[in-house]
C-alpha cells in the first residue's frame, strides 16, 4: 500500500511565515511523501526558503489565483505519474497528521476524491455568519447534485486519485474552486467521500476572502454551480 | 405598446442565450459572467415591465430614446460581449503558458541538481 506515490501540493502566496514549519510538519508525519509548492508569484522570499528546504517548488511567473496554482500543482502530478495528490494550505490551517485520514479511502480505492470536512466529527469548528450560511446552502445544493451527502463543499484540504489528477490537470475551475471542483468531479463520473478532519487557525496571513467576499463567493460560486451543469462534459 | 415589447424581449432573450452558450462553452469565464447575466436580466425586466422605464424617465426627467441611440447601445453592448469573451480566451491562454513556465523552469532545475550530482560521483 505505501508503495503508492504521493505528492503533498501546497499552493502559496507570501506564505513565507509559516510555509517552512508546514513542510516541516508534513515530513515529520510522512516521511515517504514529496512535496511541491506552487509559488502563485509570491513577492515574499517564499520561494527561496522552501527551495532551500529541498522541496519542489514551482514559480507562477505571474498572479494566477487558487485554481490556477492548483491547476499546475495536479500538471506536475500527472507528469511525474503520481498515484495521490494532496492540496494542504501553507499557513498552518491544514495540519499534515491528517493527510494520512484523508488519503485512506483512496488507498483503499473507495473513492477517488477525498474531501475533507470540517463539520463531521465533533470539532466544534465556528465560521462567521456570512460564511456558514454559504457552506449551509452549497452543502445542500452539492447534497442534492451529487447524491452523495457533502458537509463542507468549501473546505480545501483535499486527496485525490490518479483519475481525478487527469481531469483536474486538464481542467480546473478558476477563482473559487472547490465547490465547483467538486461538480465537475460528479459529472466526469469520479466519486467523492467526505472524511472529518479539524482545522486550526491560521499561522500568518488572512484569509483570501472578506465580509463582502463571502456574498460575492456564494453568487458567484452558485452560478457557475448552475452553468457547471450544463458545460460540455469534454 | 405589445411589439416594443415583442421586440426588446426578444433581443434581451437573444443576448441572455449567447452568453449562457458562451460560458458553457468556456468561453466566458465566470468573473464577467455574473456581470453580463445580471446586465441581461435587467433588460429583460424592463423590456416585459416598460411601465418601469417610463416611471424612470419620469424621476430623471428624461423623455426622448430616439432609434439611433437604441442601436448604439446594442451595438455598443455586443461590442463589450465580444471584448469580454476575448479576455477570457486571453486569460486562459495566459493562465497556460504562465504554469508551462514555472513547470519548466522546476523541470530545468531538477536537470541541473542530476547532472551536478553525476559529475560529483563521476570524478
Amino acid at each position: 500500500m505505501q508503495s503508492k506515490k504521493i505528492l503533498v501540493v501546497i499552493p502559496a502566496f507570501n506564505e513565507e511565515k509559516s510555509i517552512l514549519s508546514v513542510i516541516g510538519d508534513i515530513r515529520k508525519h510522512l516521511p515517504n511523501v514529496d512535496i511541491l509548492v506552487v509559488n502563485d508569484g509570491s513577492s515574499d522570499r517564499t520561494s527561496e526558503k522552501v527551495a532551500a528546504a529541498g522541496a519542489f517548488v514551482v514559480d507562477l511567473p505571474c498572479n494566477l489565483g487558487i485554481g490556477a496554482t492548483m491547476q499546475a500543482g495536479y500538471m506536475f502530478a500527472e507528469r511525474e505519474n503520481y498515484d495521490i495528490a494532496v492540496q494542504c494550505d501553507g499557513d498552518g490551517q491544514h495540519p499534515p497528521y491528517q493527510i494520512k485520514n484523508l488519503i485512506t479511502p483512496l488507498l483503499e480505492g473507495k473513492a477517488d476524491i477525498a474531501a475533507g470536512s470540517r463539520f463531521l466529527g465533533n470539532f466544534g469548528y465556528r465560521s462567521s455568519i456570512p460564511r456558514q450560511i454559504g457552506i449551509i446552502l452549497f452543502s445542500g445544493l452539492l447534497t442534492v447534485i451529487t447524491k452523495t451527502r457533502l458537509t463542507d463543499p468549501t473546505c480545501g484540504f483535499r486527496a485525490i486519485n490518479k483519475k481525478a489528477i487527469k481531469s483536474f490537470s486538464a481542467y480546473y475551475p478558476h477563482d473559487y474552486p472547490e465547490v465547483e471542483a467538486l461538480v465537475l468531479a460528479h459529472k466526469k463520473g469520479l466519486k467523492i467521500r467526505e472524511v472529518p478532519i479539524r482545522i486550526y487557525k491560521r499561522k500568518a496571513g488572512n484569509s483570501s476572502i472578506g465580509f463582502f467576499g463571502s456574498f460575492y463567493y456564494t453568487v458567484k460560486v452558485l452560478l457557475a454551480v448552475f452553468v457547471d451543469l450544463f458545460k460540455s462534459a469534454a | 405598446m405589445l411589439e416594443v415589447q415583442i421586440i426588446t424581449g426578444v433581443i434581451s432573450v437573444f443576448f441572455l442565450a449567447t452568453v449562457f452558450e458562451a460560458i458553457r462553452r468556456k468561453k466566458l469565464m465566470e468573473k464577467y459572467a455574473v456581470l453580463w447575466v445580471f446586465s441581461c436580466l435587467i433588460m429583460l425586466v424592463f423590456s416585459i415591465f416598460p411601465q418601469l422605464l417610463f416611471k424612470i424617465s419620469e424621476i430623471l426627467g428624461v423623455f426622448y430614446l430616439t432609434v439611433l441611440v437604441l442601436f448604439s447601445v446594442l451595438f455598443l453592448l455586443s461590442i463589450i460581449l465580444h471584448f469580454s469573451i476575448s479576455l477570457s480566451q486571453l486569460s486562459e491562454n495566459n493562465k497556460r503558458l504562465a504554469q508551462e513556465i514555472g513547470l519548466m523552469k522546476l523541470k530545468l532545475e531538477k536537470n541541473k541538481d542530476e547532472h551536478k550530482n553525476k559529475q560529483n560521483t563521476g570524478a
